[in-house]
């Protein structure tokens, strides 16, 4: 079943159409939702979340008519804003307590359960912090623990590894990714960075120009239209090439000069080219199937905007 | 690091209703208010006006009771305040002229003391309601919730409503209920047994096109600082003007009658004696022949603009 399911969505803002017709539906999991600046990733978000009022379009989201009954969809739903925000004046933990009061948990529950909440997103005692001193980790973390306080099912995240350092970055991604294999929490992860999405995302929407220009699985979409082999060796590209050809081997230098590539050729054959290079003492660094990269699909999916789309 | 790390748990427990959920806008922002020592100090005072007006209510009660004392307060109506109609109340019915009297002394103590209350608290806290918000986009996680900007707004109004219930009505009912109790008789609640509903009017009255007006500067600017400084313009510039234009007016005027027309012609142009006007009809207090309907139609038309703009600003924000 799917978690959100929305047709011909429609949100102008004047002239400006930032969403057109948009269609789409995304099964649980994590579903990276990628686009450039400008493409309609915050306002399908906001349109989402009845932050802004559609022109057109309807569907349901957790199994609820939307966009009819928001109210009762953002009490399910945890949304990380791109936003710096936050309740100047209250502590860390008074601000996450106020959220998951605003959900709908009792206030002393919400006390015991923004601290439960805090210890996960690894906001220490910096919790007891007025939040405004909060440097711009601190504040994404505790942007997470406001997400996350009233146990939603849905969790919308726009851009949320922005100032992470490299550490808590990956620490942040691994939770996400356990909130969605071990609690059946569904994310979507709005972001710029490929490499988050193709860490953890089952399935990718790319948005341009308000129109969506690709939803579909991220295993689907690295599959490569035609199979092979990616070899990279050491300085003897050229006569490796050679040899292939000489044993009936379609081969040539890949795009970027770097490796090898096998055309035609599946994993399981794998051992008969190890078998080859080692015969002609040619040192293979790396041998990998080939894969559709993240970024050739996100510059695919822009190339094909028409020049008069904005 | 925690000493015990629990992770992630499922939270299953009843929530509470989706309609009441304003009012955790109201708590949170009630209380950050409540941590400022100043404004607890300044609310401190305002408190302080109790005392004088149920001196007052203790010592009418004790003129009213022999002749001779009642001929004494009936004398300082007349002579000190011109109010011939009530001198003459109290010596031939006192039950009325007691209503009157007490009406006077609660209206008095509305006007003249915690009006000023009112604009001192609301200006030095109102103004950082929304216009932090903005700042620093509170409004987005306000709003992510099961809340609408009208119920965002309402969270807001209603800490200034809180302010203004502990300044106005509580101190108000407090005054009532000290002079029941320090009256010669119990008879006194059957004869002003109305005023504490009065009391409750009176703050309505005051309350909301005070608190739309604060709030509608506050969601104007993201610099608080603006805001407060709107809103004591408001009131200052207002009181300013009327004192001008009223003397002015007043100057050639033969008769005392025509003097108090030219005083009342002017109110409109100040919040502090538009809002005195409201009250004055609300107590009951209305001496005078001129259409009553102006005041109440300014403080309409400021309460419905100034929540209309102020929403408009919230929900406007959103689009950006």
């Amino acid at each position: 079943m799917a978690i959100i399911e929305l047709r011909g969505l429609v949100k102008r803002y004047g002239r400006n159409t930032a969403l057109d017709n948009v269609d789409f539906s995304i099964s649980p999991g994590i579903t990276g939702l990628l686009g450039p600046n400008g493409s309609g990733k915050s306002t399908l978000i906001k349109s989402l979340l009845g932050l802004v009022r559609v022109d057109a379009g309807s569907g349901s989201v957790l199994g609820e008519p939307w966009p009819a009954t928001v109210k009762a969809i953002r009490d399910r739903i945890g949304y990380l804003p791109e936003e710096d925000c936050f309740v100047a004046g209250l502590q860390g933990v008074e601000s996450v307590q106020m959220m998951a009061e605003l959900s709908g948990i009792p206030r002393r529950e919400a006390l015991r359960r923004a601290h439960e909440v805090l210890d996960y997103c690894d906001l220490g005692q910096e919790r007891y912090r007025k939040v405004e001193t909060y440097s711009t980790g601190m504040r994404q973390k505790l942007k997470c623990a406001q997400a996350l306080v009233h146990d939603p099912e849905l969790i919308i995240l726009d851009e949320p590894t922005t100032g992470l350092d490299p550490t808590q970055r990956e620490e942040f991604l691994q939770r996400l990714k356990t909130l969605a294999v071990k609690h059946g929490k569904s994310i979507m992860l709005s972001t710029h960075i490929l490499h988050d999405v193709r860490q953890i995302c089952d399935h990718v929407v790319i948005l341009i120009g308000g129109r969506l220009r690709v939803s579909e699985s991220l295993e689907k979409l690295s599959r490569p239209a035609k199979p092979g082999l990616h070899l990279t060796v050491v300085k003897e590209g050229e006569r490796l090439i050679e040899v292939l050809k000489t044993r009936n081997f379609t081969a040539h230098l890949s795009d970027d000069r770097q490796s090898v590539f096998v055309e035609g050729v599946t994993a399981d054959r794998a051992s008969e080219l190890w078998a080859l290079c080692a015969d002609q003492q040619i040192m293979l660094q790396r041998l990998e199937p080939s894969r559709n990269s993240l970024e050739q699909i996100f510059l695919d999916a822009i190339l094909e905007v028409p020049r008069a789309a904005t | 690091m925690p000493l015990l790390d629990l992770g992630y748990r499922k939270w299953e427990g009843e929530r509470t209703p989706r309609a009441l959920r304003w009012l955790v806008v109201t708590v949170t922002g009630a209380l950050m208010i409540w941590r400022g020592y100043w404004l607890r100090t300044i609310l401190a005072l305002s408190l302080s006006p109790i005392i004088f007006t149920v001196f007052g209510f203790f010592f009418f009660e004790q003129g009213l009771q022999d002749e001779e004392s009642r001929m004494w307060v009936s004398q300082v109506a007349r002579r000190q305040f011109g109010m011939n109609e009530l001198a003459m109340n109290l010596m031939t019915n006192p039950e009325q002229a007691r209503h009157e009297v007490w009406s006077l002394f609660l209206l008095t103590f509305f006007k003249q003391s915690q009006v000023y209350c009112m604009v001192i608290v609301l200006g030095l806290t109102a103004p950082r309601l929304i216009s932090y918000d903005l700042r620093s986009r509170a409004y987005l996680l306000y709003l992510s919730r099961p809340l609408s900007p009208a119920e965002y707004l309402l969270g807001k109004a209603s800490v200034l409503w809180f302010l203004l219930l502990a300044i106005a009505t509580l101190p108000a009912l407090c005054v009532y209920f000290f002079g029941v109790l320090i009256s010669p008789t119990w008879k006194v609640m059957f004869d002003t047994w109305d005023l504490p509903l009065r009391v409750v009017a009176a703050t309505i009255v005051l309350a909301l096109p005070t608190s739309a007006l604060a709030i509608f500067y506050s969601s104007m600017t993201t610099e608080s600082r603006f805001a407060g400084f709107a809103w004591f313009a408001t009131w200052i510039v207002g009181w300013v003007t009327y004192s001008v234009l009223t003397t002015a007016s007043a100057i050639g005027q033969n008769s005392g009658e025509d003097i108090a027309a030219q005083f009342h012609k002017w109110q409109s142009v100040s919040p502090f004696h538009t809002l005195g006007q409201v009250q004055t009809i609300v107590f009951g207090a209305n001496g005078y022949d001129e259409p009553y309907w102006t005041p109440i139609i300014i403080c309409s038309a400021v309460t419905i603009g100034g929540f209309y703009m102020a929403h408009r600003r919230i929900a406007g924000m959103l689009k950006a």
